[in-house]
């Protein structure tokens, strides 16, 4: 291991199960919101996700990432290649070094479409895969920017998105493959709602042996009640009638959310059984309340 | 060809309300085939300014058509030049190129745009155009397939589909196919799946509108000593 390894590059190779949560940086700019959440996961979890600006406009990822590592926790910046040309996400990703985060998930982002950004442009000039070879490589071609080697530059501890439900599956596999060769060492699932679909798609992961290139987390993501009536019929594919139908027939938000929590820890359960699954990353859009019953209700809480 | 929609009636009034006689110029090519701007087109668009323009009260607003074969090429567009003394006014029915084709030729005349033009695509069926180029300067399209990542996917990924793709629908529009699900079929059919599983580094966007407008020189074509306009 090298010296210079992140306490979750270190988790990843102690071979044990890794328990992440994810935090959505405020919408504004006070702090205050980062340091309850960073009181509230410490020493409950590995690492914590955050997240670039997903849905709608919040606080710089880098500053929040910085604010929770300040707080003790171990950040895990997530990088999305929607907003930032080659020449930003390198900074940014030197920048992350200096402030001794060294955590990047390179995802290319939810599309602004989708969101509050509606007449926003989009950047796209590179990919997740080119953004995992480009951090992968700084310290040796400049991250392809037509320089040498960026001095001082990584190592960084990668990690990508793995999609089970997206098709065509053939070249789903060929881009998840290509996210572990180009140096992603932990991929995090989009959340998990069909089981039955994640365990064929996690048969094909170990056929493949992708488990063993890289530290596979599955997402669980307690479906909120506003969270379920606003995905669209896109997003809603991804939920299976029976648990739809077992959710919409609560009227009562409480028991919804009881519901919910009830089917992110049957979830863990069923899924904590797969051979070479190497964890969880509980994400519950901000209820930090429901997500903590989980990491506490699951027996996963960090040891 | 160049694909365009034309602009609702009140934005094109409000636009030449304020002049005394404009005149309403069509465009006889790629416009005229994708019925926003061509001689029909001008002639519907320009009676219903008048009456637009009327229910204003802005009744003495003369309107009148005309349509030239290209608005992107000078050589047609002198045929126009004698007309456009007695107006004080263009509202151009041809795409952004032929608006301001217009504007370079007649420095001192409004010029208004009647189109909102939209794209580089074809005829998909009756009434529905697709977009197809993003004229980026360096076409790509043998490596894909013979369709297009950069124009064809939402977020020009170039190593495989996104998360968002599902049952070869993209998820920004739930009418929209997936370019990497086309990709995909098509790769299949070429019996080229294979392929794809090279990691493709970063695109040089410098060719396209990133790298500054574009010009293209024909030196075998240019008459010595007069290869640039400027």
């Amino acid at each position: 291991m090298s010296p210079q390894a992140t306490g979750l590059q270190e988790r990843i190779a102690s071979g044990k199960t890794i328990l992440l949560a994810e935090v959505h940086p405020p919408r504004g700019g006070d702090p205050a919101p980062l340091r309850e959440a960073a009181r509230l996961y410490a020493g409950k979890v590995h690492a914590v996700g955050v997240s670039d600006n997903r849905d709608r406009v919040a606080m710089s990822a880098l500053a929040a990432a910085s604010l929770l590592k300040a707080e003790g926790l171990e950040p895990i910046l997530h990088v999305t290649t929607r907003d930032r040309n080659r020449i930003a996400l390198v900074s940014e990703a030197l920048g992350a070094q200096a402030l001794g985060i060294r955590n990047l998930l390179c995802t290319s982002g939810n599309h602004q479409t989708l969101g509050n950004f509606r007449a926003a442009r989009n950047v796209y000039d590179i990919d997740a895969v080119q953004l995992l070879q480009t951090y992968a490589n700084l310290a040796t071609d400049g991250g392809l920017l037509g320089e040498n080697g960026l001095e001082g530059a990584g190592p960084f501890c990668l990690g990508a998105v793995a999609s089970p439900d997206a098709d065509p599956p053939a070249l789903q596999w060929l881009r998840l493959d290509k996210k572990t060769r180009a140096g992603a060492k932990f991929l995090v699932t989009q959340p998990v709602y069909d089981l039955e679909r994640f365990e064929t798609w996690w048969r094909e992961v170990v056929s493949r042996g992708l488990h063993e290139r890289a530290a596979i987390l599955a997402g669980i993501h307690p479906l909120s009640d506003s969270h379920f009536a606003h995905a669209g019929p896109r997003a809603q594919q991804a939920i299976p009638d029976p648990l739809a139908a077992r959710l919409a027939s609560l009227t009562d938000p409480g028991a919804w959310r009881d519901a919910a929590i009830r089917i992110a820890l049957e979830t863990i359960h069923r899924l904590s059984n797969l051979r070479g699954i190497r964890g969880f990353c509980i994400s519950a859009d901000g209820d930090h309340d429901a997500a903590l019953q989980i990491i506490d209700e699951s027996g996963l809480a960090s040891d | 060809m160049i694909v365009a929609d034309r602009k609702k009636i009140p934005e094109i009034r409000d636009m030449i309300k304020n002049h005394r006689r404009v005149l309403l110029v069509g465009c006889g090519t790629c416009v005229t085939v994708c019925l926003a701007g061509g001689e029909r087109e001008a002639g519907i668009i320009g009676s219903a300014l008048r009456m637009a323009l009327r229910l204003q009260n802005r009744g003495d607003v003369v309107v009148d058509e005309c349509t030239i074969e290209r608005q992107c090429e000078d050589a047609f567009i002198d045929l126009l030049a004698p007309r456009v003394s007695d107006y004080d006014a263009i509202c151009s029915l041809g795409c952004g190129a032929g608006v301001q084709a217009l504007a370079e030729r007649f420095p001192k005349m409004p010029l208004y745009p009647g189109l909102n033009t939209q794209f580089m695509g074809i005829l998909e069926s009756q009434g529905v155009w697709t977009e197809k180029c993003s004229g980026c300067g360096n076409c790509r399209l043998g490596e894909f397939a013979g369709i297009c990542p950069i124009t064809r996917c939402a977020k020009r990924l170039f190593n495989g589909p996104c998360g968002g793709s599902r049952d070869g629908k993209c998820e920004v529009h739930p009418d929209l196919g997936c370019g990497w699900q086309l990709i995909y079929d098509r790769a299949v059919n070429l019996g080229i799946l294979g392929r794809f599983e090279r990691i493709v580094p970063p695109h040089d966007w410098s060719t396209g509108l990133d790298g500054a407008p574009r010009k293209v020189v024909r030196e075998d074509q240019c008459i010595a000593g007069l290869c640039s306009r400027t």
